[in-house]
């Protein structure tokens, strides 16, 4: 061994030595909680597989005609890019948004300062192999959404092949429409490509891709169920858990996770029926909107609740949205099932990419009636300069409904908790009075 | 007698404040140094002694401020902002309707936008560094050679202050050693730092929707020169509290006899 | 029973009372706002207000005219009672098209789109056909000119109807699937009346309803939608705008998904058919209301159960 490549791994070591750290002391934190529901275990145990341990023991393809030494993996960001195709074509998916500051430390050796540490520690992870995940990937698929995810695509060239997914910005277009249908017609050409080669077995075929479309779709009610949970009052789960359950579903198969979800939502339906809530009904319930926090980066998350609110419900990408939306197909054509993916992936997603993004002041509208929220943080990563643009109009409207907003701007480095948490404890306090004053009228 | 003490552990100073159910009985302000939890005690203590009240008057100790938590003979714990917010209706002069409150500290400041009841409406931090707050006076005042008291009555004499551009304490110390080079006059170079932090505040307080009367609190507060400037600043009056740096201690105080009723 | 399969059976039925029931004594009236074909013979059970409109225009007497705002009269009232439903649940033809496009989803065959373009360019046809079936009939009343020609224009737009030539057919009757070669009038006439049944065929298979957005009456019906019972209401805030209920959607209208005002989405091309109200993922984002009061409405489980996801459950 050279002198560099050794001096590499010393470098690589301590990174991966530092995530797992980091990563171990938040499932720990998590594991504390006598109340953890047992369902709960799953997901944390993906969690540590995939970042303490490295190893992935989750992923299957009921779909997978070829041999395991043959399985594709397919990495995939943001959520735009259709799993069904993968899964059909009996490549796995899984999505690899980073958010690690460990990775996000290397990442800034590759992209300009002012990048969003998502994409810092995308890079980062896939040009020193932290986890072997993103090794595995025999190919990434990144989809245009925001500038910075965009440039990723050419930066991660350099490490992996990268599949660019062009998504229209003005959705509502006919045309941006029509072009996004053509996109995905030509990844699924591309996808059967790499699993089948000249074969025919990796030919995505009506009937499976019926079936994967029921698969991920089993999934979301699942997804959708927890959200109703989530809904009631007082809640039963808190944020960070039912978070951590929803971030799982990037590593694993929308069939294990659905199987384990269902397991969880029966246990937590249960225990709201016998009335067995993690906080009171005067603790204030918090709508988390913004830049997602993805796993390890658990800041905001942890130190919300640590500060005895509750985060009912998040708009986020890896949260909520990420799994809420299903594809509606009505025939098992294969024009009616890509219709109906297209459309599922493209158009009810609010990403702040898309502009005019409209539907998503309805989305916060919506959220605030259905989970009773007090108030709104309003997390913006920095360098996220389109959820920051929004903050504007979501103040407008959501001061015409008396909900406050606090925004917080932070990246994934811990140095500026100690300022968040008096920031977000008096934000909390405020919503505390406020509540109390209503409550006795 | 009965009596509520608030302790508010600041990054700099601590002080105790200790009130009854209608005035203000005594304070006591000290040095934060390392181990603010023991001098907290030790300040606690003295003032104790001076007012001549035994531990079993004092029926509600409430913390506040970034030591809060270390604070172990505090039963309670608030943060500043509710702290300053319950403090700042109390100690505004000649008891005037207070609709925000300003709080320049040691390590942050704060805009506090309130009600009538001194519930807080809305309020914004300064970010993570320096800018905005009494550091950067700090840091500029050592640069200058002049104590942090003497920069009051010095800038109040300027006739025509120098222009500072930046907001970050660093940056600022090069600006004002390159403005020392050019052989400005001292006056105006404190002028300018005042006028630079106060575009820094009054931004914050813009954003947080500011609401007139405006309090002015905190060590900042005791500036005279920074108060011109700010008040230039907002184009508006304002009003410094009676005793600035006790607002969080009092606000923390009446806290705790609110909650003790 | 799920929505569908309620409309189904309506369908069915109305189709074999509409062309049958004349013959067990049936009998609905001359003022119906559907593809009720007077051509079909004795066995049917209705006449379409359009065959009667022209008829009693074209005869141009006094007493017509009387006949007439009658039949408008009842046939606003039709229409004002459940509005469009007409078409989505009753209309024979509509059911014949449903038929065809049934065949081409048991086949897995996918369906055409019409570019948004094409479809605002079309969408003057059934202007053309409700003039034709308005002014013509006027003309040959009081032949000013040409009355030669005018002779053989009766029933001008019922020559053009596709259902004039599918639904006879649909009975076994072929002496209307013919050419008449009375005079050049009528030649060109059932020429296009073919040539409209053969695309109205080829179309349905192809693309959902196809029909529906050139046809006459559809738009008559469209004119009644402010003040019709039924009427199809939208939660703008619930919409996730999700484009399912477009992509469902016989006649393809975007309106709804994109609308963000209105609560009303009853817009003209609506057949009432209330797929999208079945498929939207959103519990109460869509509702089909009868006088205000909701008598359908989307759910979320329903929804999953239509995907079959989850079981459906039986009371759906």
């Amino acid at each position: 061994m050279t002198k560099e490549t050794d001096q590499l791994q010393r470098r690589k070591a301590r990174f991966v030595r530092g995530l797992a750290n980091s990563a171990e002391t938040m499932l720990a934190g998590l594991e504390e909680n006598p109340e953890l529901p047992e369902g709960m275990h799953y997901f944390i145990d993906i969690m540590r597989d995939i970042f303490v341990k490295d190893q992935e023991e989750h992923f299957s393809n009921p779909f997978c005609r070829q041999d395991a030494n043959n399985r594709k993996i397919i990495g995939t960001y943001c959520l735009m890019v259709p799993e069904e195709l993968i899964y059909a074509a009996g490549a796995i998916p899984v999505r690899l948004c980073g958010g690690s500051y460990e990775a996000s430390s290397i990442g800034d050796e590759f992209v300009p300062r002012d990048t969003c540490p998502v994409v810092k520690a995308s890079i980062g992870f896939t040009s020193l192999n932290l986890i072997s995940l993103y090794q595995k990937c025999d190919v990434v698929i990144i989809p245009t959404t925001c500038d910075a995810k965009r440039k990723m695509g050419e930066e991660l060239s350099k490490f992996t092949e990268v599949w660019m997914l062009e998504v229209p910005h003005v959705k509502e277009s006919e045309g941006s429409r029509r072009q996004w249908l053509e996109q995905l017609y030509a990844l699924k050409k591309n996808i059967e490509k790499l699993t089948g080669g000249r074969f025919v077995c990796g030919k995505i075929r009506r009937r499976e891709l019926d079936s994967a479309i029921k698969m991920v779709g089993r999934a979301q009610y699942e997804a959708r169920r927890l959200y109703e949970i989530r809904k009631s009052f007082p809640p039963v789960i808190p944020g960070r858990e039912a978070m951590l359950a929803i971030n799982a579903y990037s590593y694993d198969t929308a069939f294990e996770w659905a199987k384990a979800m269902t397991g969880l939502n029966d246990e937590l339906e249960d225990r709201r029926d016998k009335g067995r809530v993690v906080a009171g009904s005067h603790a204030p319930r918090i709508l988390l909107a913004g830049s997602p926090s993805i796993f390890p980066n658990w800041k905001i998350p942890s130190l919300l609740e640590e500060m005895g609110a509750v985060i009912v419900v998040d708009e986020s990408c890896m949260g909520s949205r990420y799994l809420y939306d299903p594809v509606g197909i009505t025939e098992k054509s294969m024009t009616d099932m890509m219709v109906g993916i297209a459309a599922r992936y493209l158009m009810p997603c609010v990403c702040p990419s898309f502009a005019p993004n409209e539907d998503r002041l309805f989305r916060l509208l919506q959220m605030i009636e259905e989970f009773n929220v007090d108030g709104i943080i309003y997390h913006v990563l920095k360098g996220c300069i389109v959820y920051d643009f929004e903050l504007i109009r979501v103040e407008k409207i959501m001061k015409e409904k008396n909900i406050p907003v606090l925004r917080i701007e932070t990246d994934y480095s811990p140095e500026d908790i100690e300022q968040l948490r008096t920031r977000i404890e008096a934000f909390v306090e405020m919503l505390e009075t406020k509540k109390k004053k209503i409550k006795e009228g | 007698m009965e009596c509520y003490a608030g302790i508010d552990a600041g990054s700099t100073y601590v002080k105790v404040a200790v009130v009854d159910n209608c005035a203000l009985l005594g304070y006591q302000v000290a040095p934060a140094g390392i181990d603010s939890r023991k001098t907290a005690r030790v300040v606690f203590n003295e003032l104790l002694g001076n007012l001549d009240l035994s531990i079993s008057d004092v029926l509600a100790i409430t913390s506040t401020g970034y030591g809060r938590r270390r604070i172990d003979i505090a039963g309670e714990t608030v943060t500043e902002i509710k702290a300053h917010a319950a403090g700042g209706i109390r100690t505004a002069p000649d008891e005037r309707k207070i609709g925000t409150i300003i709080d320049i500290g040691g390590q942050d400041s704060k805009v506090i936008v309130i009600n009538e009841e001194g519930e807080t409406k809305n309020f914004v931090m300064n970010d993570k560094c320096a800018a905005g707050t009494g550091r950067f006076l700090e840091v500029l005042a050592r640069v200058l050679n002049v104590t942090v008291e003497e920069l009051g009555p010095l800038s109040l004499r300027a006739e025509s202050p120098c222009q500072i551009n930046s907001l970050c304490a660093v940056f600022a110390e090069s600006e004002v050693i390159s403005l020392l080079a050019r052989g400005k006059e001292l006056k105006n170079i404190i002028a300018g730092i005042h006028k630079s932090l106060a575009k820094r505040l009054s931004g914050m307080a813009r954003r947080a929707g500011l609401k007139s009367d405006v309090l002015l609190t905190g060590g900042g507060a005791l500036n005279p020169g920074l108060v011109a400037a700010i008040e230039d600043e907002l184009m508006m009056d304002i009003y410094v509290a009676k005793t600035p740096q006790l607002n969080g201690a009092i606000g923390a105080a009446l806290l705790g006899r609110n909650s003790n009723k | 029973m799920t929505v569908t399969k309620l409309r189904w059976t309506i369908l069915i039925v109305s189709f074999f009372v509409l062309l049958m029931g004349g013959w067990i004594g049936i009998n609905l009236g001359g003022f119906l706002p559907t593809y009720a074909c007077p051509y079909v013979g004795g066995s049917r059970g209705g006449v379409c207000f359009l065959f009667r409109l022209q008829y009693l225009l074209g005869n141009g007497s006094p007493e017509a005219f009387i006949g007439l705002g009658k039949h408008i009269l009842y046939f606003s009232l039709l229409v004002i009672i459940i509005g469009k439903a007409w078409c989505g649940w009753i209309c024979p033809l509509g059911f014949f098209q449903d038929v065809l496009d049934l065949i081409r989803r048991k086949l897995h065959m996918g369906y055409i789109r019409f570019p948004e373009r094409l479809r605002a360019n079309l969408g003057c046809i059934k202007w053309i056909f409700f003039f034709i079936a308005l002014l013509i009939p006027l003309w040959v009343a009081h032949p000013i000119f040409a009355p030669a020609v005018a002779r053989d224009f009766s029933q001008p737009y019922c020559q053009l109807c596709p259902g004039k030539h599918i639904l006879p057919l649909l009975l076994g009757d072929t002496n209307d699937v013919t050419v008449n070669f009375k005079s050049v009038t009528t030649i060109v006439m059932s020429m296009l009346g073919l040539i409209f049944s053969v695309s109205l065929i080829v179309g349905a298979f192809l693309k959902r309803r196809f029909w529906c957005s050139y046809c006459p009456m559809g738009l008559l019906l469209s004119w009644y939608r402010k003040i019709s019972f039924i009427k199809l209401k939208k939660d703008c805030q619930k919409c996730t705008m999700c484009e399912a209920c477009y992509n469902v959607c016989p006649l393809e209208i975007e309106q709804v998904f994109k609308e963000r005002e209105n609560e009303d989405v009853t817009f003209p091309d609506c057949t009432l058919c209330l797929r999208c109200v079945e498929y939207c993922p959103e519990d109460g984002a869509l509702r089909a209301t009868f006088l205000g009061k909701t008598i359908y409405r989307s759910t979320s489980k329903g929804f999953f159960a239509r995907q079959r996801i989850i079981p459906l459950v039986p009371d759906d």
